[in-house]
C-alpha cells in the first residue's frame, strides 16, 4: 500500500489540489536535492592564463552549479562576464574554449588576469543528485 | 538519537533505499528554497557605438549572495528563453547579456557594440532566486 505525503500552500487544500504549484511539498514529485556545496578561494597570478581547477573529491560525476565572487564584490555563475567599467575587467573566465566543467572529482575553468597584480576568486560549488 | 523524514519513489522502499534519485524526499539532502522570481525587461541600442551598458536590476535585500539563475528572450520575441549568459561575438560587433548579484540586487546586463546605428530593442529577463546563501 502506498502513502502520500504532501503540504500545499496557504488557501489550498492539500487533499483536493491537483496543481503541483500549489504544494510546498508533495512526496509524488522528486525534490532537487543538494549532494554536496563547499566554498574556497583561489589566487589567480597577475599575468596568469590558464586552467584552475576546484576539487570537490566528491567520486561521481554529478549535475553542478558554480558560483564566483569577483574582487568588487559582484557575484555571478558559470561564465557570467562581470563588466561595466569594473576593475573586474582584468579577471575573466573564458566562455568559449573551455567554460567550467564537471568530472567526478573536480570542476575545471579557464580564468585570465591580465591586471598588474594577483587577485582572489572566490568560489561556491554545488553538486545535485543527477548524474552526468 | 537521529531521526529522519525520507519519501521514496513508488517501487522503492524509503527505509532502506541509498540512491537519493529513487528517494523524492530526504532530510539528510538540503534543497533550493524559492524566495522570488520574476521578469525584468531592459531596452538597448543593438547597434550601439562605442560599446554601450543598459542594465535593470531587482533588489532582494538578502543580506548575502543568494543561489540564482536568469534566462533572457534577447528581443522579447516571446518564445525562446535561453540560459544567461548569452555572449555573440560577430565580426566587428559584440552582444552580451548576462547577470550578476551582490548582497541586496539582482542585476540584468546588456552589452552591446555595434556600428554606431540606432536599432532598439528591449531584452525580457527572467530571474529565479532561492533563500540559498552561496556562503561567500
Amino acid at each position: 500500500m502506498s502513502y502520500k505525503f504532501a503540504v500545499s500552500k496557504a488557501t489550498k487544500n492539500v487533499l483536493t489540489a491537483t496543481d503541483p504549484n500549489d504544494f510546498i511539498f508533495h512526496s509524488n514529485y522528486n525534490t532537487f536535492k543538494i549532494l554536496a556545496h563547499d566554498t574556497g578561494t583561489i589566487s589567480v597570478a597577475s599575468g596568469f592564463n590558464g586552467t584552475k581547477t576546484i576539487t570537490h573529491s566528491y567520486g561521481t560525476r554529478q549535475g553542478f552549479f558554480v558560483f564566483f565572487k569577483y574582487p568588487s564584490g559582484r557575484t555571478t555563475y558559470f561564465h557570467n562576464p562581470i563588466r561595466i567599467g569594473s576593475s573586474d575587467d582584468t579577471l575573466t573566465i573564458d566562455y568559449f574554449l573551455n567554460p567550467p566543467s564537471n568530472n567526478a572529482n573536480t570542476i575545471s575553468f579557464d580564468i585570465a588576469n591580465s591586471g598588474g597584480s594577483s587577485l582572489d576568486i572566490k568560489y561556491s560549488y554545488y553538486l545535485f543528485e543527477i548524474a552526468i | 538519537m537521529t531521526h529522519k523524514i525520507r519519501t521514496s519513489k513508488a517501487g522503492y522502499n524509503a527505509i532502506t533505499e541509498t540512491a537519493p534519485n529513487n528517494l523524492t524526499f530526504s532530510s539528510d539532502y538540503n534543497t533550493l528554497k524559492y524566495d522570488i522570481s520574476g521578469y525584468v525587461d531592459v531596452t538597448y541600442n543593438k547597434d550601439a557605438s562605442p560599446i554601450t551598458y543598459v542594465t535593470g536590476n531587482v533588489a532582494h535585500n538578502l543580506g548575502y549572495e543568494p543561489f540564482f539563475y536568469v534566462l533572457v528572450d534577447d528581443e522579447s520575441s516571446g518564445t525562446t528563453f535561453e540560459f544567461t549568459p548569452k555572449i555573440f561575438r560577430p565580426l566587428l560587433a559584440a552582444r552580451s547579456f548576462y547577470a550578476f548579484t551582490t548582497t541586496t540586487t539582482l542585476y540584468f546586463v546588456t552589452e552591446m557594440l555595434g556600428a554606431g546605428g540606432t536599432d532598439n530593442k528591449t531584452a525580457r529577463f527572467r530571474y529565479f532566486i532561492f533563500r540559498n546563501n552561496l556562503g561567500f
